[in-house]
């Protein structure tokens, strides 16, 4: 369902300031309704504020409903997890240079670095953007929990991180953050009073050799399980989570694409587990351009990925296989992506499934092309 | 002495004194979406009106009750219809049209808009000013503590200027506002014969809900009135959605209330809310329209000092069509509701 976010908000954004308004108009309570039946011509997300006196406010917004889009956050393959005081996090936050774009995050010897930077940028003689670096260093202990690799640099947007904490910090709360390596999304989650709150951030950084196979060396990293990112597989899949029974753990890397890719192409998928969608953040998109940025990237190498799978996996992996020997059947999957009757999958497919998992997505992008979720 | 007085020299046909020209800001503050306003001087007090497009119009009477001196010569062009004629209304009242904006910006030289100005820029957050009250009577205006100054107004005849003189703590401002001649200065016609709505109401709430309304930044405002529930609605739909907001408690809400029918009329929405100003500053308003759909909104604006005034706007509604937009909608909508419950 896709509303124009701005008219839904200005519904509520002037009733902010409601206590130092008169009390003759204060809100008692608010109704929320949607009408949107077939044949009818008219959608409407309708909310009904009514106020002491019998004041009745209606709006009635138009939406249309259109295939919801969804980032996908494996929590499985999240080894990396810190949580801290949103209003700590908030006062940190506070010294991030204005006009900084990125945010790296790593930790050293017990140290934590938060780095907020621009980098220049020169378009013959001009200077573009004038380079800017702000950081900060903050005791791990500060840190409710720390569970980080050494030295693992994690770069997001300062704009979304900000704009993030700046909400958490308005509550006291717990913010927790989780994520595996740079360029797979980071999952930023707190919760107060009945809201929960839960953001996923494109990461961008240096992929290097060793966090291929990262191996936190903090104690409190709990135990890694690389193959349950599967996160609509079944029980069975979940079973191969005991590394022996894998000989050789197929690279990361290309396991994260043979997950994007049975993803799509599942024609038939397990039925949804009502768990999963809570990993999901629900990203309602109003054009495709945005949609395609979405899309996996690599798909040539299908059969390599096909076979690393085959050889790794057990007879437990008899799922996975059975929906992928049906990929070889189906046609390409740009179709699915661009043009095939989303509706008719939205109908099969769990909220989680609908969408292919944006964990290529950094990979396809140069870095500072990287653009936040928040306006300015 | 001749009828008219000798420009510049004679006695001025028409002075004034007042000892808050807060007062009178706040007043034609209200008005102030037209930047010229067409003065006339009675022996009652001065009216201000201004219009737009022919479509609106408001009217500000300055009482003469506001001014602590007041004194208006006539001309006395024919003397014995002078002795009856006393009435506002004689025909050769002086009158003549000024900029409003000239006049608001000389009358709040000395800070008289303070709170009015800061609505423009200062967010809402402060307690005390961001108040709906704001305009009202305040403990700690100059008014208040005595420290105001005066205002005195003055004009002497047809051609000449309409000048200001403010004082204030030592400090003198003389402004001679430029007249012009008068525009047509028929009012909106207003049928008192034939009103069909009559509500008298808190200003406040009217306020809020136009404030309400103007969220969706609609062009047109629809304003319905029922004899029975929702009593009073107010509408209006923007490209991204409408709001309404009804008044459904009649008795509470609405103080007077004298409706036979049904009555729906549609404005313009902008011109509905170049009237926010009133609503805001009013305590009271009396809302009528007639068989036309002439709309009339008094409001009841009690100044600086008790005393009460009061603004008038009038507006002419949009020129409704048999098959009108929205209920040519709800029509189709019906009928293919019913359709489908044919088929089903």
């Amino acid at each position: 369902m896709s509303n124009r976010f701005k008219a839904l908000l200005s519904v509520f954004k002037a009733r902010v300031g409601d206590p130092s308004r008169e009390r003759d108009t204060a809100v008692e309570r608010a109704e929320i309704t949607v009408e949107d039946e077939e044949g009818k011509s008219k959608s409407r997300f309708t909310i009904r504020i009514i106020c002491r006196h019998g004041v009745i406010k209606t709006y009635r917004l138009t939406f249309e409903a259109i295939p919801p889009m969804h980032a996908l956050f494996v929590k499985a393959n999240a080894n990396n997890m810190w949580s801290i005081s949103s209003r700590t996090l908030r006062d940190f936050v506070e010294h991030f240079g204005p006009g900084t774009e990125q945010l790296d995050i790593y930790s050293e010897d017990g140290r934590v670095s938060l780095t907020s930077y621009t980098e220049k940028i020169m378009s013959g003689n001009e200077i573009l953007k004038q380079p800017l670096h702000t950081s900060i260093a903050i005791d791990s202990l500060e840190f409710a929990e720390f569970s980080v690799e050494e030295l693992l640099h994690i770069v997001i947007s300062v704009k979304d991180f900000k704009s993030i904490i700046t909400h958490a910090g308005i509550t006291s709360t717990i913010v927790k953050a989780c994520y595996s390596r740079p360029a797979s999304p980071m999952q930023l989650t707190y919760s107060d009073d009945g809201i929960l709150s839960e953001f996923i951030l494109m990461t961008i950084g240096e992929v290097r050799g060793g966090s291929a196979t990262p191996a936190p060396n903090a104690p409190r990293a709990g135990p890694k399980r690389q193959a349950s990112r599967q996160p609509v597989a079944t029980a069975s899949a979940s079973k191969r989570a005991t590394p022996a029974e894998m000989p050789p753990p197929p690279p990361r890397s290309a396991s994260m694409r043979e997950l994007s890719k049975t993803r799509d192409v599942r024609p038939s998928p397990p039925p949804p587990q009502p768990s999963i969608p809570s990993d999901a953040l629900f990203m309602p998109r109003a054009d495709d351009d945005n949609d395609k940025m979405w899309d996996p990237v690599n798909q040539e190498d299908d059969d390599d990925d096909m076979l690393l799978w085959g050889q790794g996996g057990g007879e437990n992996d008899a799922t996975v296989n059975s929906t992928r020997t049906q990929h070889g059947v189906t046609p390409s999957m740009n179709s699915f992506q661009s043009n095939m009757s989303r509706e008719a999958l939205d109908r099969q497919l769990a909220p989680t499934q609908r969408l292919p998992p944006t964990q290529k997505l950094s990979q396809a992008r140069p870095f500072h092309r990287i653009k936040g979720m928040f306006d300015d | 002495m001749s009828a008219l007085a000798e420009p510049g020299n004679g006695a001025p046909i028409f002075k004034a004194v007042s000892s808050s020209a807060r007062q009178l800001f706040q007043l034609l503050n209200c008005i102030r979406f037209s930047p010229k306003a067409q003065v006339q001087i009675s022996n009652e007090g001065l009216r201000f009106s201004v219009e737009e497009s022919r479509v609106m119009q408001g009217i500000v009477f300055l009482d003469k009750a506001l001014f602590t001196t007041f004194n208006c010569t006539l001309p006395e062009a024919e003397p014995p219809e002078d002795d009856q004629d006393q009435d506002p209304v004689a025909p050769d009242l002086p009158i003549f049209t000024i900029s409003l904006a000239a006049l608001l910006e000389t009358l709040q030289i000395f800070g008289a808009a303070d709170a009015a100005g800061s609505r423009f820029s200062k967010s809402d957050n402060d307690g005390y000013g961001s108040n709906i009250r704001r305009d009202r009577p305040n403990a700690f205006s100059n008014q208040a503590l005595g420290a105001a100054g005066i205002c005195r107004l003055s004009y002497y005849g047809v051609g000449e200027p309409f000048s200001i003189i403010l004082e204030e703590s030592g400090v003198t401002t003389t402004c001679n506002l430029n007249t012009y001649e008068p525009e047509s200065p028929e009012e909106i016609p207003l049928d008192r014969s034939a009103i069909q709505v009559k509500i008298i109401m808190q200003a406040r709430w009217l306020f809020d809900a136009v404030a309400e309304l103007s969220s969706t930044s609609p062009s047109r405002l629809d304003i319905t009135a029922f004899p029975s529930a929702p009593y009073l609605s107010l509408s209006a739909s923007g490209h991204l959605g409408s709001a309404t907001v009804e008044f459904s408690k009649g008795r509470e809400l609405l103080e007077t209330f004298t409706v036979a029918e049904k009555w729906t009329q549609s404005y313009k929405f902008d011109m509905v809310k170049a009237a926010a100003d009133a609503m805001r500053l009013a305590s009271k308003v009396s809302f009528r329209g007639d068989e036309q759909g002439v709309l009339s909104m008094q409001f009841m604006v009690e100044v600086e000092g008790g005393s009460i005034s009061f603004v008038d706007f009038r507006l002419v509604p949009f020129i409704r069509e048999e098959d009108d937009e929205d209920d040519e909608d709800e029509y189709e909508e019906s009928q293919e509701s019913e359709s489908n419950q044919d088929q089903n």
